[in-house]
């Protein structure tokens, strides 16, 4: 009995795949396709795999506690017997982590995702990094629909793995996703057209929710689908993207009661916990909203403001063809911080015009502090890659003869 | 073929999030899906065919330019029957600042029917069910409509969609004429309107989801003091502005109508010039109707 449970607790996400990178890494293919053959229960002496290899320990104290989960089910009225097992488990495996073991999990199980848009790439110094919650703020059509289909395209055309996208406000487009993938020549090339098409989407899974308690159902679901996808870990879940969270939070928060506001906190701790535990990167997006002197600031408020690990501003010029993003909050790279929101992003948007000239395609180039680089560029400048620019950004905004249009005091009549 | 079954047990390896969808199988969805015809063809053209089932699209415009027009239009041209390429479904109608004009419906119909019959008169020999259906009252009874004259109303009546829609289950457009003008008038507490705002979109967004259909808001404009002058935008402000999935401008460009997205996920941002004349809304320039002749 204990011996099955022990090896149960060690098949832990963190630990096994982990190990199983590790191995590959070290070039002993054959011995990670023997221990993923025993993991995914060829043998029926389980015991034997606990004797045969030697599994280390899961790295992750919670790992070990949701592993129980599964044995507790099956044996049912020895439940009891079961609590002291997991005591006992517990006091093999202290429910800590130390610093050694925290850098090799950041290691092996938090890897760097690209968002298949190079400048965004290159200013988070590799992409979207799994374990964090990445937000991006933007006025409307500013570009953040196309970070998050982007990034889904890049993450499924490099097989890294499973896109799940969660819509709320019906602008998840495949024909977009469809549109990206054939306008990458190369890789089409070499897969057949249809083929790669097909691979690419059906890696990415779309799920609509409209408010906030599907969301927070959604999370549930996935968090008790991931506890039990242990084995799977080439086509396991490494991205969740919410367009846009902002849109669901926004009706309830507000008013006398402060019920809207924990709703919006006990999402923000679920998504990190899951981002945490099962190795996800999450990708939100968020509005902005007037703040005080006319000028934007993120939506959502203070509260909401420290739960995301990297905030990215994005922008884009009346009329122009380049979106810029800038960095308002990292949890690890050096970027001069400033608490003061509104401010960074004035700043931001005076040196916009600059910004093009000043970018340097060196991929191993870590930004400058407070950087700020143009992300997407126009279609001439990349007309085959995935980047944004690709799109065609508008003529110039029918606003301006608009304006020419009316005389001013028919404009200020509300 | 291995591949496709390797594709169908990764999905079935990940079906444990009820409802969701693999963007592969959206896509193959979406090409099935007939949209809304503007009557204008080359409007359509920059819509990508049309206005898309399953979307929220805002139409915005300064006074007179025609977005009340549009809204009939589209009320109108949902009806088009299937054998002659419309999704021959029904639409509901919420009218809030009371323009919607029954006379012009009906010549709208009319000049539906007109232009319908001219182009797949062949077509139509092989339904001898169709000439009773193209009927203009038959299309009038066929539009839904909501007069709302408070906020609270409107509240109301988006809530009660719900239970609408369940039992008519042809309706594939609801347009809102206007969405705005209820709440601009004495609306105090601004955070409440957004709060308000937002979850009647939601709602929409639900109900163009679930039954498929197209949601089409209209919008009026004011103005935005931006670094020293006035622009303008549409009215609602900010938080609005992200509550819909497309986003479509009616202006002036001299004294032409012109069409302009501003905003969308799927379409690149295009301008185009349409007239509305008679019979509706139709191309600006009269190459499409020589082809229509032939």
């Amino acid at each position: 009995m204990i011996i099955k449970i022990q090896v149960r607790a060690w098949v832990s996400p963190r630990g096994t795949s982990g190990e199983l990178r590790k191995y590959q890494m070290q070039g002993r293919g054959r011995v990670a396709g023997e221990l993923e053959r025993l993991i995914d229960g060829g043998t029926p002496n389980k015991s034997a795999v606990a004797s045969q290899v030697p599994m280390p320990p899961p790295r992750n104290p919670r790992s070990a506690i949701h592993a129980k989960a599964p044995v507790t089910e099956e044996v049912g009225e020895e439940a009891v017997g079961m609590e002291e097992v997991s005591v006992a488990i517990d006091r093999r495996q202290p429910p800590w982590l130390n610093g050694v073991e925290l850098l090799e999990d950041a290691k092996w199980n938090k890897h760097v995702l690209p968002t298949g848009c190079e400048g965004i790439d290159i200013l988070l110094g590799g992409g979207l990094r799994e374990g964090q919650l990445t937000e991006i703020v933007g006025p409307s059509s500013s570009g953040k629909t196309q970070v998050c289909l982007c990034s889904a395209l890049g993450v499924a055309d490099l097989r890294l793995g499973v896109v799940l996208f969660l819509d709320t406000c019906n602008s998840f487009s495949p024909h977009r996703i469809a549109h990206m993938v054939n306008s990458q020549s190369d890789t089409l090339a070499k897969e057949g057209k249809e083929g790669s098409l097909e691979r690419i989407m059906s890696s990415i899974l779309c799920h609509s929710v409209f408010d906030i308690f599907e969301l927070l159902d959604a999370l549930h679901q996935l968090e008790c689908k991931l506890k039990h996808q242990v084995k799977s870990s080439g086509n396991r879940i490494r991205l969740l993207v919410i367009d846009s969270i902002s849109s669901l939070i926004t009706p309830i928060l507000g008013g006398k009661n402060s019920q809207g506001r924990l709703m919006m906190i006990t999402t923000g701790i679920l998504l990190k916990k899951i981002a945490n535990e099962y190795n996800l990167s999450v990708l939100v997006t968020n509005h902005m909203v007037g703040g005080e002197g006319g000028s934007l600031k993120p939506a959502l408020g203070e509260s909401w403001k420290n739960i995301p690990h990297v905030r990215l501003v994005l922008s884009r010029d009346q009329g122009s063809n380049v979106c810029n993003v800038s960095i308002l909050k990292h949890t690890i790279m050096d970027v001069a911080h400033s608490d003061d929101t509104a401010n960074l992003i004035r700043e931001s948007g005076r040196s916009f015009g600059g910004g093009l000239r000043g970018f340097s395609p060196h991929p191993r180039q870590s930004p400058p502090a407070g950087a700020r680089l143009p992300s997407i560029y126009c279609p001439p400048l990349s007309p085959h890659s995935p980047h944004l620019g690709s799109l065609g950004f508008p003529p110039p905004s029918p606003w301006a003869s608009l304006r020419r249009r009316l005389p001013t005091s028919e404009w200020c009549s509300t | 073929m291995s591949e496709t079954s390797r594709f169908r047990s990764l999905e079935d390896g990940h079906g444990a999030l009820k409802g969701a969808q693999t963007a592969w199988d959206m896509l193959s969805e979406e090409q099935m899906q007939k949209h809304i015809t503007t009557g204008c063809e080359e409007l359509d053209a920059i819509l990508g065919g049309g206005i898309h089932c399953k979307e929220v699209t805002e139409v915005g415009g300064v006074p007179g330019i025609g977005k009340t027009q549009l809204g009939i239009q589209l009320a109108v041209n949902v009806q088009i029957p299937v054998e002659c390429g419309g999704l021959g479904g029904k639409a509901v109608y919420i009218d809030t600042e009371g323009s919607f004009m029954v006379e012009r419906a009906h010549q709208i119909a009319e000049g539906c029917i007109s232009d319908l019959l001219d182009n797949t008169a062949h077509r139509l020999k092989d339904f001898p069910a169709c000439p009773e259906r193209l009927q203009p009252n038959s299309f009038l009874a066929n539009i839904f409509y909501f007069r709302i004259c408070s906020y609270t109303e409107q509240i109301a009546t988006i809530n009660y969609l719900e239970k609408f829609l369940e039992e008519q289950k042809d309706v594939k457009i609801i347009v809102v004429d206007s969405i705005t003008f209820h709440f601009r008038q004495d609306f105090d507490d601004l955070a409440l309107r957004t709060r308000v705002l937002g979850g009647m979109s939601l709602k929409l967004m639900r109900f163009a989801k679930k039954y498929s259909l197209a949601v089409v808001l209209l919008n009026q404009v004011t103005t935005k003091f931006v670094e020293g002058s006035f622009h303008l935008t549409l009215a609602l402000g900010d938080t609005w502005s992200h509550a819909c999935t497309n986003r479509i401008i009616l202006y002036w460009n001299g004294n032409d109508r012109h069409a302009y997205i501003d905003k969308s996920p799927s379409l690149r941002s295009a301008t185009t010039p349409f007239l509305i004349t008679g019979k509706g809304i139709r191309n600006a320039t009269s190459h499409c109707k020589r082809v229509r002749m032939m």
